[in-house]
């Protein structure tokens, strides 16, 4: 049997997982991070993303906001501002969300920070619309 | 006769009034309870942030952050606060307390102003001070989502250099009794906030993609943390004031209620007995 270690996400409106697990992964500013047990220390920056959670051969999904992911010898954290069940996410809402949003983008003449916060909110909704699709 | 009829219609407003006032409090009575619920699910998540930067200075104490950066040499130094007050009145002491804590410090001249709440923002703008509404956050939007949206604009303001220093003007519920008001300091970071143990590097961390990063994204997280847990605290503040005015005006209205329905029976008695005591004198005259 594969090594497991403890895996935690803590979001501000409470502890969302806890578990001991396989194999976790998701998306760094960089790319895919991939996190087994006996995992180097590191603190890790992540982008709204598709989380996966391995355990005992049977995967699960979950949508993550931007936060970080500590990986310690003892444990794993994700620390998000969001986190939702693959398939407890509506993808009729967020897709709404992501046309209103891009099509704000499109039509006027915006200021570098609205633009910023625009194209965030896309990258939300497009997670969350590939993470419903894996339930 | 009309005496008594007024006497009742006072009665009826009296009591009317204490009907309201004692929903009133029941309505704060809840809220409170359920801020303070909201309060304690984000704790683990805020100790975490503050624990994870703490390991960051401790792994690299050599890392020079610009949120500690205190500025002390440059000219014109910006301060802004953050003043949280409640949307509406009929809570006894409670505005006006941060408001007279908020005067104390806040220096009109060099300062900005970021009013939470509708009673400090109106106050503000009538007495002249440096006000920026584009907030537009009232008292009720309490979330983790408004503290956070604050927080990226304050920290933002800060690393531009638009403000050299950030202070929070709150009220603390220390006990049953007292409501203080408080000021704490967001930004700068304090090295003192955190306890980094003396003797440097415990373990060598990785970050992806740079310490700097890392950093600048926990020092939202953290400032977020200290505004969110200052805005729940004012909110539970603000219910705890007005339950305790509505309770106060409950137990007066029913004190007034008692003595009027008092003066009713008196005003009943006497046109009665005056009453009797015509019909008799009527009789015995026509007898």
């Amino acid at each position: 049997m594969a090594k497991t270690f403890k895996f935690e996400v803590v979001t501000p409106t409470g502890v969302f997982y806890q578990d001991n697990v396989d194999f976790i992964s998701f998306k760094a500013l960089n790319g895919d991070i991939g996190v087994m047990a006996n995992h180097a220390p590191m603190l890790v920056a992540n982008k709204p993303c598709t989380l996966e959670i391995e355990k005992n051969k049977e995967k699960s999904f979950a949508f993550i906001s931007e936060g970080f992911v500590e990986i310690t010898p003892e444990k794993v954290s994700a620390v998000v501002d969001l986190a939702d069940w693959a398939d407890s996410i509506d993808a009729e809402e967020a897709i709404k969300a992501k046309r209103i949003a891009e099509e704000e983008l499109e039509s006027k003449t915006l200021d570098a920070s609205r633009k910023t916060e625009l194209k965030a909110s896309i990258e939300r909704s497009s997670a969350r619309i590939k993470t419903s699709s894996l339930r | 006769m009309a005496n008594t009829r007024e006497i009742k219609l006072r009665i009826r407003g009296v009591e009317g009034t204490k009907k309201i006032t004692k929903a009133m409090k029941l309505i704060a009575a809840s809220k409170l309870k359920k801020a303070r619920e909201m309060h304690e699910k984000t704790l683990p998540f805020f100790k975490h942030i503050q624990e994870v930067m703490t390991d960051i200075m401790q792994s690299t104490p050599e890392m020079k952050l610009i949120y500690f950066d205190k500025r002390e040499k440059k000219e014109n130094r910006k301060k802004a606060y953050i003043v949280i007050s409640s949307d509406s009145g009929l809570n006894g002491g409670y505005n006006t307390n941060v408001i007279k804590e908020a005067e104390k410090i806040i220096d009109k001249e060099n300062s900005i102003v970021f009013p939470i709440g509708n009673v400090v923002k109106n106050y503000m703008l009538k007495h002249g001070y440096n006000v920026i509404t584009e907030l537009g956050i009232t008292a009720y939007s309490v979330t983790t989502i408004t503290a956070g949206d604050i927080a990226k604009h304050m920290v933002k303001l800060f690393k531009d250099g638009e403000i050299d220093e950030l202070e929070l003007v709150y009220t603390e519920m220390e006990s049953v009794m007292s409501l203080v008001p408080h000021t704490i300091k967001l930004l700068p970071l304090e090295i003192k906030d955190f306890k980094v143990k003396a003797g440097g590097v415990t373990e060598v961390l990785e970050f992806e993609p740079t310490p700097e990063v890392v950093f600048e994204r926990l020092t939202n997280q953290y400032v977020k943390g200290i505004l969110y847990g200052g805005m729940v605290e004012s909110f539970v503040s603000e219910h705890f004031a007005r339950m305790n005015a509505m309770d106060s005006a409950t137990t007066n209205a029913e004190k007034v209620s008692k003595k009027l329905t008092l003066d009713y029976n008196r005003a009943r008695q006497q046109a009665i007995t005056q009453e009797i005591s015509e019909i008799i004198g009527g009789a015995m005259n026509t007898n």
